[in-house]
């Protein structure tokens, strides 16, 4: 979540002018209900000439006799406001909740208004005609009073909610401090009394409620971002410029206005959340976030996971067509890792090719020893006789799978091999069964057509085919992902298309892939659409 | 166009001797009158009725954007009001509509506000409320009469929607002084009022012997309990009729020494048809002014012969110009003393009659100047009375407010009708600094319109 001061309207004179003209607006219409929001005169003198035109307005209990101006306004610095906590996703009815200090410093404030003289002629004219009294000469002027507020301070810690359709804020902490200084000295300590005394009011109940209508007024009206200058609120007012409809989409405007870099951010996370973005954002890392890992990534993380099958994965490509046979897409071996275990399994032609290395063998055992022995069970080394025919190095894996899971393996029929050290001993319908994987076992039954271990003085000739194969994976991910994205790209027309359809046509999006993606995003966020539940990428599908 | 309620409630002060134009509130009841007389809004039809002798009930519909009634009753415990209360067909129009106040001079020993119920003073009591639909508010009114100097008056207000209130009049009038206290639950207003009345006196400076002039000053003080401010107000008061012309002219000056506020009025009967009144205000503080004018013309219809109280000849008596004719042939054939204008000169002792007359030969001249001031005046007071006014047109209009307020009244048929409008320049709902200058106005807009009936047997 971004949002930024505009502070050019706050350096210009344009802000204090903004200010000036919203408080006489807002004095006047409280005061009156009919007022017709006539920008107020500048000066106090044209305002007294126009009394002495017209005094005696409509009978009211009212003690001014007429609008309130506010001639003078400064703001000599910026208001601050400093964003103490965030809560993207806060409580269900809120969007968003936020914890902020507003201060501000040697501000000034002036105020002209005239007041009437003669109390008693108020309460006379109020009451009924029949009981009241009739009072000879009662008759009043008007006495103009100008209030004058210097240095004021404010700070404030304050409690920001963005609703569905307004901007609700609660004033903890306030602190405001000011000099007064009224024309009328006799009314001086009187009126300054009463005004601290109903601070707590205007602070708990009249900012809060001018605050909310004001919000909603925006919200409601959709009145353009551009000028959102002075107020905390823009971010939630970008996130929902629009709430004719219940739901908010997010403009291209208000993603130029959103910093791209938390835009981007924000984007992964959401995207890699969602399970639908197979793009890896970045290469060769296996998680933007630190201490987390994606999982888009995690087939990487697996790739660097000890294993036999890790070192030779050239032969598990070579497969592929079988286990297309399956129904199953060529990057399944590795998109799918996250179910499926690596097996500590040499493939079928590595060992017919005799390609393997038994050093290399030798040392993903032992770290795979290194890594998952907790416990102090020590590693049985077993004499492996060399020049016996029948005897062969068994590779062993570990054997997590449920018995009836149907994850393909690479079938390697040559090998046999015995769980040795499990308590009971899992016959899989595959003939490839896991061994506690330190363990370097002999199988017990072996085939014929298995090939003797090479001798480690062989193994030179092999080099360790680890890391190529990424690159290749991606541009199989790159083809699925275009495919999967134009479908939610027809998914998404269908939603929104009364709307917006022209917001997510191709070409645009070929223009702008990124910030098309996280448009995506944000509506999948926003309105906890479950993209990846409900549209199972091809990979999960049958 | 006075309520018939009202024109019962007048009736009844009539009938017990109490005069209104004695109270301070009344100070400046004529430039009240010509100046902001009120202006009917929407359309109100009252149909009142005079059910026995000592009942009366109005019946109201009004439409102002949603239609309201009212429904009002009042007793009186007053013998011989039936005789004060006219119905619209019979009433004068001066009677029935607010006009220039005449006040008569108060002369030293003499009670002339009720010569005739001077002796036998009954405690009466009048009872009033009215009911309105649908608001459900209800106004209520005691006035009672205990004694011949006292009045107690107790207004108060029920209403759901608002606050009640109860306003309590406690009022002495002695005829040189009213004094009046007041207490009102709204926001506990407190307040004293009084009026003195100069006694007519001879004076050096006085060239006319012929003196019905008469002085007032008076002074009001309030303070609102719940709210802590006062007000306060004095006024001088002075009428008098032109020496040469005879036509009788009302001169007040008010002070606010609170708020500094001074307003002078001046208003005038120039003709019989033809009332004139003017106003200026001025603020000391806030150095503000206004300047009003209010006229009135009255429109004379058929001498009505079949009028049923008849119109009296021109008679010797001290005519109070608003009193009704019937009032008169009460106090027609009452005491000598009504005759005589100038108290003044025999301070109050029937026994120097015979002086003034044994001196009409040694003071001819002058004496034959009273006459002939005292029969002009007596002339056109006279013809005010006789007159069958038909209709009158009022209007009144202030610079500062920029409106132009006008008023017909007349009757039609036994109705009496009331139609009125106000043009007023300047918005009135905008506040004042937030008008545009560019809506100066440049031509009045009518602000009110309405036209009030009104059918009373």
């Amino acid at each position: 979540m971004s949002f930024r001061f505009n502070k050019g309207a706050f350096e210009d004179n344009s802000f204090n002018e903004q200010i000036r003209e919203a408080l006489t607006n807002a004095l006047n219409s409280k005061t009156q209900s009919s007022s017709q929001a006539v920008p107020a005169n500048t000066t106090n003198s044209a305002a007294t000439d126009e009394v002495k035109q017209e005094t005696r307005g409509p009978k009211r209990l009212d003690i001014l006799k007429s609008g309130i101006s506010v001639s003078r306004v400064n703001f000599p610095s910026t208001p601050q406001l400093e964003i103490l906590d965030l809560d993207v996703s806060a409580q269900s009815r809120s969007l968003l909740k936020g914890i902020c200090k507003v201060s501000c410093k040697n501000a000034m404030l002036e105020i002209n208004t005239e007041i009437e003289a003669n109390l008693l002629l108020l309460y006379t004219n109020d009451g009924p005609s029949f009981t009241t009294p009739r009072l000879i000469s009662n008759d009043s002027f008007t006495v103009p009073i100008t209030m004058t507020f210097n240095q004021i301070e404010l700070e404030a810690i304050t409690n920001i909610f963005v609703k569905n359709n307004s901007v609700g804020i609660s004033f903890n902490d306030v602190n405001l401090d000011f000099d007064f200084d009224c024309s009328i000295k006799l009314l001086q300590s009187s009126i300054e009394k009463r005004l601290k005394g109903s601070m707590e009011t205007v602070f708990k109940e009249v900012l809060p409620s001018v605050i909310f209508s004001m919000s909603q007024r925006w919200f409601t009206h959709g009145e353009s971002t551009s000028n959102s200058t002075s107020d905390d609120k823009s971010a939630g007012k970008q996130i929902e410029s629009h709430s004719h409809t219940p739901r908010t989409i997010l403009e291209d405007c208000d993603l130029e206005d959103l910093s791209p870099a938390n835009m981007l951010r924000l984007s992964t996370l959401v995207s890699s959340r969602q399970s639908l973005s197979l793009n890896p954002t970045a290469m060769n890392t296996l998680s933007t976030i630190p201490g987390c890992l994606e999982r888009q990534n995690l087939h990487r993380f697996n790739s660097r996971i000890p294993a036999l099958s890790n070192f030779y994965p050239n032969f598990y490509e070579a497969e592929s067509p079988h286990l297309k046979a399956f129904g199953r897409s060529v990057s399944t071996n590795v998109i799918g890792a996250g179910k499926q275990e690596h097996h500590n399994t040499l493939p079928q032609r590595v060992l017919e090719e005799r390609t393997y290395d038994l050093k290399t063998i030798a040392s993903v055992q032992s770290r795979i020893f290194e890594r998952s022995s907790g416990d102090s069970t020590a590693a049985r080394r077993r004499k492996i006789k060399m020049g016996k025919k029948s005897k062969s190095n068994k590779t062993q894996s570990q054997d997590i799978e449920k018995p009836g899971s149907t994850v393909a393996l690479p079938t390697s029929p040559s090998l046999e091999t015995l769980a040795v050290s499990t308590p009971e001993v899992l016959h899989s319908p595959q003939p490839t069964t896991a061994v506690q994987s330190p363990e370097l076992l002999a199988g017990n039954s072996e085939s014929d057509s298995i090939p003797t271990l090479v001798l480690p003085a062989q193994a030179d000739h092999y080099t360790l085919p680890v890391k190529p194969s990424a690159p290749k994976l991606n541009l199989l991910e790159e083809a699925h992902y275009l495919n999967r994205k134009r479908e939610f790209q027809k998914l998404r027309t269908s939603l929104y298309s009364p709307i917006r359809s022209s917001r997510f046509n191709s070409n645009k999006e070929m223009e702008r892939p990124i910030l098309e993606h996280k448009g995506l995003s944000f509506v999948g966020l926003t309105h906890g659409l479950n993209w990846g539940s409900e549209d199972l990428p091809p990979p999960y599908r049958g | 166009m006075i309520d018939y309620m009202e024109h019962v409630l007048r009736s009844f002060e009539q009938c017990t001797g109490w005069d209104r134009d004695n109270s301070y509130e009344n100070v400046t009841a004529t430039s009240e009158n010509l100046l902001n007389f009120r202006v009917p809004s929407g359309v109100k039809f009252q149909v009142s009725n005079k059910s026995t002798p000592n009942t009366f009930t109005t019946f109201e519909l009004s439409n102002n954007k949603v239609i309201n009634g009212s429904l009002a009753y009042l007793y009186t415990n007053c013998q011989g009001l039936e005789n004060y209360v006219s119905t619209s067909r019979d009433i004068l129009l001066q009677e029935a509509s607010e006009t220039y106040r005449q006040i008569r001079p108060l002369y030293p020993g003499h009670s002339l506000r009720n010569p005739g119920k001077a002796k036998g003073f009954e405690p009466s009591s009048l009872w009033y409320g009215r009911m309105y639909y649908p608001t459900s508010t209800l106004e209520a009114m005691l006035v009672s009469r205990s004694s011949a100097q006292t009045q107690f008056v107790a207004k108060c207000i029920s209403s759901l929607a608002n606050a009640s209130v109860l306003t309590l009049y406690w009022q002495k009038d002695s005829g040189q002084n009213c004094q009046e206290w007041i207490a009102s639950t709204n926001e506990g207003l407190l307040g004293y009022r009084i009026l003195h009345n100069f006694v007519g006196s001879q004076s050096k400076l006085n060239t006319s012997l012929y003196n019905d002039s008469s002085l007032s000053v008076g002074g009001e003080l309030w303070f609102g309990v719940l709210n802590t401010t006062p007000a306060c107000s004095t006024t001088l008061r002075y009428c008098t009729h032109s020496a040469n012309t005879g036509k009788p002219l009302t001169l007040t000056l008010s002070w606010n020494p609170l708020f500094g506020h001074v307003s002078s009025t001046y208003s005038v009967k120039t003709s019989s048809g033809a009332t004139f009144s003017s106003k200026y205000d001025f603020n000391l503080y806030s150095i503000e002014s206004n300047l009003s004018f209010g006229c009135d013309l009255w429109r004379r219809g058929n001498i009505k012969q079949s009028s049923p109280h008849g119109v009296k000849p021109p008679s010797g008596s001290n005519t109070n110009f608003p009193v009704s004719s019937k009032e008169e042939n009460q106090r027609q054939p009452g005491s000598k003393e009504d005759s005589p204008m100038f108290y003044h000169l025999m301070a109050g002792s029937t026994s120097s009659q015979k002086l003034i007359e044994d001196l009409n030969v040694t003071f001819a001249s002058s004496l034959q100047k009273l006459t002939k001031e005292k029969s002009t005046i007596q002339r056109f007071e006279n013809s005010l009375i006789d007159a069958n006014f038909a209709s009158v047109w009022k209007f009144s209009t202030s610079l500062r407010h920029k409106n132009l307020r006008i008023l017909w009244e007349g009757k039609y048929k036994g109705f009496l009708i009331s139609a009125g409008a106000e043009f007023t320049g300047a918005p009135l709902e905008l506040p004042s600094n937030l008008a545009g200058e560019s809506k100066t106005p440049a031509l009045l807009r009518p602000g009110k319109l309405g036209i009030q009936l009104q059918y009373s047997t």
